[in-house]
């Protein structure tokens, strides 16, 4: 389902533009935590450390959501509702060096603690919704 | 039980920081949607319009999770759990007047749709966690 992430909107996951991505703890609670992502066609591609807590809760519950707005205008966003189809390690540390470039410029991801783990998941988008307030014309569709 | 947002962080409020705030669908699935924030030294405030997915999510189940990142620098930001204690119309008006001279400089809020009832949504914050600070 790749046209559920519309092309006017697609230029947020080419630019350093940080997801904020919900995923469920064990009791059923939201956790909200920012993370890197891009987009490949058809997944959302995020990128994190093995271990964690959204790790732990996407491999027992894969449905999540996430918000990614325009760094130059935070009125211009696209929230996403979808699942996690895939997580792997396979990948992950040239994935993460990518995103590195992306978001800070470097060609390598400048932290990494001795015996990180790196993964990969994949997410499927299954509702999109997007905001495109240009506040010059001062209009907003909520 | 209540954690406050620790002092260095509370400058987060009076910037124009958007707080990412995750709800909970009726199936129990996470939803994340940007909103403007507040705090009054104990509940973090937001405010909404009567009968968005949101505002429902929250009646329903009123655990929520926020993410607010400094503008200046999206690597500085806290992450808070909590639930909503209070959801109420009283004072929702004059909060998004103000709201809206802090995100947009602007004495009255510019987006209001005719009609629109605004709730001023109060969240206690059960975990609060800081990075980057």
């Amino acid at each position: 389902m790749p046209d559920l992430i519309p092309a006017e909107f697609r230029d947020l996951f080419q630019r350093p533009a940080i997801a904020n991505l919900a995923t469920l703890m064990p009791d059923g609670r939201p956790q909200v935590t920012p993370v890197w992502c891009e987009f490949d066609g058809t997944h959302v591609v995020f990128n994190s450390v093995k271990g964690r807590q959204k790790h732990h809760n996407m491999r027992r519950d894969p449905r999540v959501s996430f918000e990614i707005f325009d760094p130059d205008n935070p009125y211009r966003y696209i929230e996403v509702r979808g699942r996690v189809v895939e997580i792997t390690e396979q990948g992950a540390d040239a994935h993460i060096d990518k995103l590195a470039k992306k978001y800070l410029g470097v060609d390598k991801h400048p932290r990494k603690p001795p015996g990180e783990i790196r993964i990969i998941f994949k997410v499927l988008p299954e509702r999109v919704r997007t905001q495109g307030l240009d506040l010059r014309k001062g209009k907003v569709s909520e | 039980m209540t954690q406050p947002i620790p002092a260095n962080f509370q400058d987060l409020f009076r910037k124009k920081a958007f707080a990412e705030l995750a709800t909970l669908m009726p199936d129990g699935s996470p939803q994340v949607t940007p909103v403007w924030c507040d705090y009054d030294g104990t509940h973090v405030l937001l405010n909404t319009a009567q009968g968005r997915q949101k505002d429902r999510n929250v009646r329903r189940d009123p655990r929520i999770a926020l993410s607010i990142l400094d503008p200046e620098n999206p690597y500085r930001y806290v992450e808070i759990r909590g639930r909503v204690v209070e959801i109420t119309e009283q004072g929702a008006d004059a909060h998004i007047n103000q709201l809206a001279k802090r995100y947009l400089g602007k004495d009255v809020y510019p987006f209001r749709q005719p009609g629109e009832v605004r709730l001023l949504v109060k969240v206690q914050p059960d975990r609060v966690r800081t990075y980057g600070g």
